[in-house]
């Protein structure tokens, strides 16, 4: 059972549900209390301690059937059970004949086939034996899909052949002047069959398939590849395939946040507050009132998407979304020729949709960055969006191909926001070049930070809540 | 506690409460593990009232904490009452002058006074919230932990603490732990993501909407003298209703607020008359209300039936805007 019940949580960590070791524990003590004799106790035992979100629910009620399922055969058709007497006997004849023929020939196999198409059925473990002795199992690590390795399988197994030679009985039923409604009827029921095996050999795969999933280690080896990736490998339209790993991301770095703003509630006393509490007590202050700040940050975030700073911003935009139960409010811009508010956008769809209309929302040819007017338009378009509790961050690599942005520009915004933040995916030997202005706005900014993988970003963006 | 399931079970229905086969079974281990249950699911289909059912069924004390934007742990945990600190000094000032009029230093009348402050923060002047209640409670207690989702993830990370270990530091006092381990049920409505170290630590519990089947055996079972046809009726429409795509679908509460009405109307079966007068205690929107009377029509026989020939084209507009209102409002939590 033990075996059984880890071999299921590695499928389930395998159909991405986060399952950690307290948790596998848990549920092995769970099955320790409430016994394995129910199979709906089981199932409800392992539900409540291994799942722990709605959505992963149809995964696990899936898998389970596959695991924990009675190891019966299934269901099958009694093939030529609605001819009439006579035929029924000639049928059974030449069936036996088959039968005793393969015997002869020792195609044991192939006999178990026929007789599982005639409506025999096989349970699990014997048909995994027969295809492991045909050499029938493909080797579902390599990521095959579950439809093709089941064809594969069911043909090496020599299911062709026992329906060949079954349908040379039907021919000879049918020459005999069988009713031709009543041997269709035969063929019909030889398929339901066939389905029926199909679908068991897909079953006895599947295991393999979750089985087969790779182990832990090389998850997280494949999760820290990703998290290390530069963003310039990426392609925007990629974008969305990754937005598991940024909601791990944010998952952690919510923990943390949430850790910090707790702390965060023991500071300073609040004066006033204070006073106005203590007025029961004659103004002696017996009550002290700390100040009682809302640490969440307010952001605008105004992100480059010219061709290279696309896939940077896109992952920005979806961290700060995946945030949003720790931000106060979030206004998100993107440049390129000209300024963008996207707030709308983010408002209305999804995170992962929002960003993909990013393109349309904007115009901009290569070399047409011109960080510097669209930072005056910002200023003067949207006074709105910053204001002295907003941090108003920029990510971008700093290019402007029309013109110079104004230092001005950037006192000002400094002035009237909380913090600007610059976040540069690009290392800093590149700032260098021509038309670009790092050098100029580094030393207006409150912070300047590389972030040239999503684990930098994870860091960069961590930085808000301190 | 609890034997096995079926018991849990048994003495669940003993308190008018239906239990799924996960409910009982999450209810079991987590009694036998000591462990919370974390109940998540939409309003309204019994999440509080497993709670009560809960303590009622196994004679324990219900202490209830309801969660809200902004509270803390002087509302949860415990507070120090200042008031009856500041009358004890004054009823005590002749006693307390009396004690340092023998010290010769100013040293040494502080330390006379520093020797009993003790006093002042004992357990006497502390005034114990719901969370400190239950775990100081000298009897076993269930205690319901009600819509944590509103609660800030701040207070989330305070009640780790509690919930691994059953055990609260108060500074002044220490470290104070449970006396009994309390039963702890954690409900959630889902509107905002629980911290993973929040959910490690529970046995989650999802409770959705209930069959036909169970939803008849709740309402036969908590609205008396409810006729028969009547509660089919009921239940199937209420069960069809929810396969509109309505702002907000009835819940089984208000199915049974919805039986119990038309108990008091004196309604023997449902047709277009009473539904018109009465749908507003099933649905809480107008614009919800106009779309089932659109897409429920009388049948020939005088009852009601939701036709697929409701489903007109007009309504796919007003549907769709609704359908993105409702998104909205999802993603702004």
């Amino acid at each position: 059972m033990d075996e059984r019940l880890v071999a299921f949580i590695r499928a389930l960590r395998g159909r991405d549900v986060r399952v950690s070791l307290a948790e596998s524990i848990d549920a092995l003590r769970a099955l320790e209390v409430a016994g394995i004799s129910d199979r709906a106790v089981v199932q409800a035992a392992l539900k409540s301690s291994l799942i722990k979100e709605a959505a992963a629910l149809s995964v696990f009620d899936e898998l389970f059937a596959q695991y924990f399922s009675v190891d019966a055969p299934p269901p099958m058709q009694q093939t030529g059970g609605g001819l009439p007497d006579e035929a029924a006997e000639q049928m059974q004849q030449m069936l036996q004949e088959l039968l005793d023929l393969l015997s002869e020939l020792s195609e044991a196999d192939l006999k178990r086939l026929v007789e599982a198409l005639m409506g025999q059925g096989m349970t699990r473990g014997e048909l995994r034996e027969l295809l492991q002795r045909n050499d029938a199992m493909p080797d579902m690590s390599q990521g095959l899909p579950l439809s093709w390795a089941m064809r594969m399988a069911m043909e090496d197994a020599g299911i062709n052949q026992a329906n060949q030679l079954l349908q040379q009985i039907i021919d000879q039923l049918r020459a005999q002047g069988v009713d031709p409604a009543q041997v269709r009827q035969m063929e019909r029921e030889l398929r339901d069959n066939r389905g029926a095996l199909a679908q068991q050999v897909a079953e006895v795969l599947q295991q393999d398939q979750g089985a087969g999933q790779p182990s832990d280690e090389v998850r997280e080896a494949q999760r820290d590849e990703l998290l290390d990736r530069p963003f310039d490998q990426f392609s925007f339209d990629d974008v969305p395939n990754f937005r598991r790993e940024v909601s791990r991301l944010a998952a952690r770095l919510r923990s943390q946040a949430a850790l910090r703003l707790r702390r965060a509630r023991h500071g300073q006393p609040d004066i006033r507050r204070t006073v106005r509490a203590n007025l029961r007590f004659q103004g002696v202050p017996m009550q002290l009132r700390q100040r009682r700040r809302d640490l969440r940050p307010k952001l605008t975030v105004i992100c480059d998407v010219s061709g290279s700073m696309r896939a940077a911003a896109a992952f920005m935009l979806l961290l700060v979304y995946a945030l949003q139960d720790q931000i106060k409010r979030t206004r998100p811009f993107v440049y390129y020729r000209t300024i963008a508010d996207i707030t709308r956008d983010f408002q209305e769809l999804r995170p992962e949709a929002a960003i993909q209309v990013i393109p349309d929302r904007i115009q901009g040819g290569p070399y047409q960055t011109s960080l510097g007017s669209c930072l005056t338009t910002f200023l003067s378009d949207y006074p709105g969006a910053y204001d002295r509790n907003t941090t108003v961050i920029f990510l971008g690599d700093g290019d402007d191909h029309r013109g110079i942005p104004r230092v001005a520009d950037f006192q000002l915004l400094r002035k009237r926001a909380h913090k600007v933040l610059w976040f540069n995916p690009e290392p800093e030997w590149r700032w260098r070049r021509e038309d670009n202005y790092m050098h100029l706005i580094a030393p207006q900014c409150d912070g300047v930070h590389v972030v040239s993988t999503l684990r930098e970003l994870g860091v960069a963006v961590d930085q808000l809540w301190r | 506690m609890f034997r096995d399931t079926a018991t849990v079970r048994d003495r669940l229905t003993a308190q008018q409460y239906i239990a799924s086969d996960s409910i009982a079974t999450t209810l079991f281990l987590a009694n036998a593990l000591e462990k919370p249950i974390l109940a998540e699911g939409p309003a309204g289909t019994g999440k509080t009232e497993l709670a009560k059912a809960c303590a009622a069924a196994t004679g324990r004390e219900l202490i209830r904490l309801q969660c809200y934007e902004g509270i803390d742990e002087a509302r949860a945990l415990y507070e120090w009452e200042y008031a009856k600190q500041l009358l004890y000094t004054q009823l005590l000032r002749d006693r307390v002058g009396g004690m340092i009029a023998a010290a010769p230093t100013l040293t040494a009348a502080a330390d006379a006074i520093a020797k009993e402050d003790n006093v002042f923060f004992s357990e006497r002047f502390l005034l114990a919230r719901p969370l400190l209640k239950a775990i100081t409670s000298p009897k076993p207690v269930v205690l319901l932990i009600d819509e944590i989702d509103r609660a800030d993830a701040e207070f989330e990370a305070f009640l780790l603490e509690l919930l691994s270990d059953f055990q609260v530091s108060v500074p002044e006092l220490g470290t104070i732990h449970a006396v009994h381990r309390p039963l702890v049920i954690l409900t959630s409505n889902d509107t905002r993501e629980l911290s993973e170290a929040l959910k490690r630590r529970c046995l989650f519990l999802y409770v959705g909407y209930p069959t036909a089947e169970a939803e008849l055996a709740v309402v036969n079972l908590k609205v008396p003298g409810v006729p028969p046809k009547l509660a089919h009726e009921v239940v199937d429409l209420v069960q069809r209703l929810r396969q509109l795509d309505l702002r907000k679908v009835p819940s089984m509460s208000e199915t049974i607020d919805w039986a119990k009405a038309l108990v008091e109307l004196n309604v023997r079966h449902l047709d277009r008359g009473v539904l018109d007068t009465t749908l507003n205690v099933l649905l809480k929107y107008e614009s919800d209300i106009q779309k089932a009377r659109r897409q429920l029509r009388p049948s020939a026989d005088g009852g009601v039936q939701g036709g697929a020939s409701g489903f007109g084209g007009d309504d796919d507009d007003d549907d769709g805007g609704d359908r993105g209102r409702r998104d909205r409002k999802q993603r702004r939590r």
